[in-house]
C-alpha cells in the first residue's frame, strides 16, 4: 500500500506506517459503523481497510442494519449532538437500544482492536460480550456544543469504551476515558483530489460559462447558513469595487436538509442575477468538477461561522490554493494564519484578505506552496492510517490512559 | 552512513548513541491526547498550568515547532499565542513569549516561571478577560513511540551527511527531548561530539538557542557549526 503514496506523501510517514504495521502484524481490526455507502465515514473506511489488510492486518469492516424508524431516530440524534434542539424521548431510545440489541446478536467481535464509528452504533458497547479496554469509539461529527440530553445518552455508553477519538481539541467531551485527537484527512488519489490535467479543468470551467482569464473565487459547500454564503457574496461585491473577477459558489442541497433549498433561494436572490457571480448546486457524486473548480480557483473561500472540520480548506490547500478561512470550527486547525491563507471574522475581513491576494500573486502562489506542503504532511490518508496504528498499539499495550513516548 | 530499515522500537529513550558511539537518528510518532484541564481566562491558565502534567507544557511548548517548521511563528509557544490571539493581551503574551526554555533546566523550573509570569500579571492587570468556549486553552499531550529513522552516523562527516536530510522531527527530538524530557544536561548532538573530543563544538552546539529559529532554520545552523568545525580541523591538519 505505501508504495502507491510514494512520492506524494511524506516518506517519514511511509516508513512510519511500515514500522507500526511491522509491530501489528497478525493482529485483527474491526471497524463497526452504519452504512456501507454514503458519507465521509463510509468513504474513509472503503480506503483505509485495504491499506490495512495491504499491511498485513486482518481487517474487518461490519455495518448494522437498521430500520426506517431507527434511522430517523439516528438523524435526529445526529444533528443534535451538532447542536441542534431536537426532542429525544423515551420511545427514541427505547427504538435506538432495540435496533443494536438486534444487531448485537448478529454481529460478532472478535478482533484485538474495535473501533465503533460515531452514534449510529455507539450502544453496541453494551450489548456485546467483549472486552471494552480493547472496544474505540470514533467521532467524526462536531461535538462543541451538543444536545445536553442527547449527549447526557450517549456519553453514557462512550464512557465505557476504552478510548475515544475526537476531530479537535474543541470536541473533546468531559470523559472518564482517555480521548485523542485524530483530525481527518483526504486521499490525494480520490477522484476529488488527484491531479488533472489543464485541459479537463478548462472543460468544466467552460461547461458552467467561467472565464480562466479574469481570476476566480470559489467556495465550495453545501447552501447551509453557517457557511455564510451570504456572506462571501457581500465580501466578492467589496473586492469587485477594485478587482474584475467572478464568483463561484459551488455545492449541493441535501434532502436531510430541510433548510439547504430556502438558503440556495436566498443566495440567488442574494446574486441579484449577477452575471460573474456562478452558484453551482451539483449532485453529490459531482467530485471531478469539485476538483475542477478548485484547481480553477485564484483563491479558494471557506467563510463558514460554524464548522465542524471544514475539509474544503484541506482539499483547497493540496491544490496550491491559498484559502481565506472563516475563525470556525477546524478551520483554525488547517490554516496557518498569514501564511497559507487567512483567517477571519467578518465579509470585511474576508474582502481586504481577497484584496491583498488578488493584487499579490507571487505571495499567494507561495502561499499556496506553503498550503499543500502542510497538508502534505499533516491531513493525507496516509497520516490517517499512521495515526489509526498507533491508536491499535496503544490499545493493545493497555496504556491509553498514559504517554509512553518518553516516560 | 548505514541506512538500515526503520523499527519501531518502543520506549527507547537514549540519547540516540548506539553501542558502536555511532549516532542513530531517532524520531518520535505520537497522537495528541486531550487532558481535562481547560482556561478561558489567565486565572484559569494559571491553574491549569500548575494541575497539567509537565508532558503537556511540553507539548504546548514546542507544537509551533511541528505545526510550522519552516517558519519561525509570530509566538513560539501556544500560550503566550493563546494570550495574544484568544485574550487580546499582548503585555502577557509577550512574557509568555520570552520563557527562556534553554537557560531552564527542567520542566518543574518553566511551570514555575509560567506560574510566576501569570500571577505576577494577574495581581498587576486582574483576570477582567474571559474567552467564549470556542476559544478556550485545553491542554493535551502527546503520547506515543519513540522509532529508529534507520539512519546513523559513525563519523562527523556522515553525521553532516545525514544531518542534511534526515526527517525534520528527528532534529526536533534529539535538539528538544534530552532536556526536558530525558533529564539531560544537553542536547543529544552536543553530546555525541562531546564524545567523539570535538568539545569546543560540542560547547556551542549546547549553547545556541533552537527556540529563536524554525526547525529548518535550526538544521541549517546546525550543519553550518559542524561543516565549519571539520573545515577548520582540515586546516589544522593540512598546515
Amino acid at each position: 500500500m505505501p508504495d502507491t503514496y510514494r512520492g506524494i506523501a511524506p516518506e517519514s510517514v511511509l516508513s512510519e506506517v511500515e514500522a507500526l504495521a511491522a509491530g501489528l502484524r497478525g493482529h485483527a481490526l474491526q471497524h463497526v459503523n452504519s452504512t456501507r455507502k454514503g458519507g465521509g465515514v463510509a468513504e474513509l473506511l472503503a480506503r483505509l481497510v485495504p491499506m490495512f489488510e495491504s499491511l498485513g492486518i486482518r481487517t474487518r469492516w461490519d455495518v448494522i442494519d437498521g430500520n426506517g424508524d431507527f434511522y430517523d431516530v439516528t438523524k435526529s440524534m445526529h444533528n443534535a449532538l451538532q447542536g441542534a434542539d431536537v426532542e429525544f424521548n423515551y420511545e427514541d431510545r427505547e427504538i435506538y437500544l432495540e435496533c443494536l440489541r438486534e444487531n448485537s446478536k448478529k454481529l460478532r467481535l472478535d478482533a484485538d482492536v474495535v473501533v465503533i464509528h460515531d452514534a449510529q452504533p455507539a450502544y453496541l458497547v453494551d450489548f456485546c460480550d467483549f472486552d471494552r479496554s480493547r472496544m474505540v469509539w470514533r467521532c467524526h461529527v462536531d461535538l462543541a456544543q451538543p444536545n445536553a440530553s442527547v449527549w447526557g445518552f450517549l456519553s453514557r455508553a462512550v464512557s465505557k469504551y476504552g478510548l475515544a477519538i475526537f476531530h479537535v481539541p474543541q470536541f473533546a467531551q468531559p470523559l472518564p476515558i482517555p480521548q485523542v485527537l485524530i483530525p481527518p484527512s483526504i486521499d490525494p488519489l480520490s477522484e476529488k483530489n488527484r491531479e488533472l490535467e489543464e485541459e479537463q479543468i478548462t472543460e468544466v470551467t467552460e461547461r458552467f460559462g467561467i472565464d480562466r482569464a479574469r481570476p476566480v473565487v470559489v467556495q465550495v459547500s453545501r447552501f447551509d447558513r453557517f457557511k455564510d454564503p451570504l456572506g462571501v457574496i457581500r465580501a466578492f461585491r467589496l473586492v469587485r469595487q477594485n478587482f474584475d473577477c467572478q464568483l463561484v459558489l459551488a455545492g449541493g442541497t441535501a434532502d436531510d436538509d430541510p433548510e439547504s433549498a430556502q438558503v440556495l433561494a436566498e443566495v440567488h436572490e442574494g446574486a441579484d442575477g449577477d452575471p460573474d457571480i456562478f452558484i453551482l448546486s451539483l449532485p453529490p457524486d459531482a467530485d471531478f468538477e469539485i476538483n475542477a473548480l478548485q484547481r480553477a480557483a485564484t483563491v479558494v473561500m471557506q467563510k463558514s461561522t460554524r464548522e465542524g472540520f471544514g475539509l474544503t480548506v484541506t482539499e483547497a490547500m493540496w491544490k496550491g490554493k491559498p484559502v481565506v478561512g472563516g475563525a470556525a470550527g477546524g478551520i483554525p486547525a488547517q490554516i496557518i494564519d498569514r501564511s497559507t491563507g487567512f483567517l477571519v471574522h467578518s465579509a470585511e475581513g474576508a474582502a481586504f484578505r481577497l484584496r491583498y491576494l488578488l493584487s499579490h500573486p507571487k505571495h499567494a502562489t507561495r502561499m499556496g506552496k506553503r498550503g499543500r506542503e502542510h497538508v502534505r504532511r499533516n491531513f493525507l490518508i496516509t497520516r490517517h492510517l499512521r495515526d489509526y496504528l498507533l491508536v491499535m498499539h496503544s490499545v493493545l499495550r493497555g496504556c491509553p490512559e498514559s504517554p509512553i513516548w518518553l516516560l | 552512513m548505514a541506512t538500515e530499515k526503520p523499527e519501531a522500537a518502543s520506549m527507547k529513550q537514549g540519547p540516540g548513541i548506539d553501542s558502536n558511539e555511532a549516532f542513530e537518528f531517532l524520531r518520535a510518532s505520537y497522537l495528541v491526547q486531550v487532558l481535562p484541564f481547560r482556561a478561558r481566562s489567565l486565572g484559569q491558565l494559571l491553574t491549569a498550568a500548575t494541575l497539567a502534567p509537565e508532558t503537556s507544557l511540553f507539548y504546548h511548548l514546542h507544537h509551533a515547532f511541528f505545526r510550522s517548521p519552516e517558519r519561525l511563528p509570530e509566538y513560539p509557544n501556544d500560550f503566550a499565542s493563546w494570550a495574544h490571539t484568544s485574550l487580546g493581551d499582548a503585555v502577557v503574551a509577550e512574557r509568555l513569549a520570552n520563557l527562556n526554555l534553554t537557560r531552564t533546566a527542567s520542566l518543574s523550573g518553566i511551570r514555575r516561571e509560567i506560574s510566576v509570569i501569570l500571577a505576577e500579571h494577574l495581581q498587576d492587570s486582574g483576570d477582567g478577560r474571559h474567552v467564549g468556549k470556542e476559544n478556550e486553552f485545553i491542554f493535551c499531550r502527546p503520547c506515543g513511540l519513540v522509532f529508529s529513522t534507520g539512519k546513523r552516523a559513525q563519523t562527523p562527516g556522515e553525521f553532516l551527511e545525514v544531518l542534511q536530510k534526515v526527517e525534520i522531527d528527528s532534529i526536533f527530538y534529539h535538539l528538544f527531548t534530552p532536556r526536558l524530557l530525558r533529564g539531560a544536561s544537553r542536547n543529544d548532538f552536543s553530546t555525541w561530539f562531546e564524545r567523539r573530543g570535538f568539545g569546543s563544538l560540542s560547547q556551542r552546539l549546547a549553547e545556541f538557542d533552537p527556540y529563536l529559529n524554525s526547525l529548518e532554520d535550526n538544521r541549517r545552523y546546525l550543519m553550518e557549526l559542524v561543516s565549519a568545525e571539520l573545515k577548520s580541523r582540515k586546516e589544522v591538519r593540512d598546515a
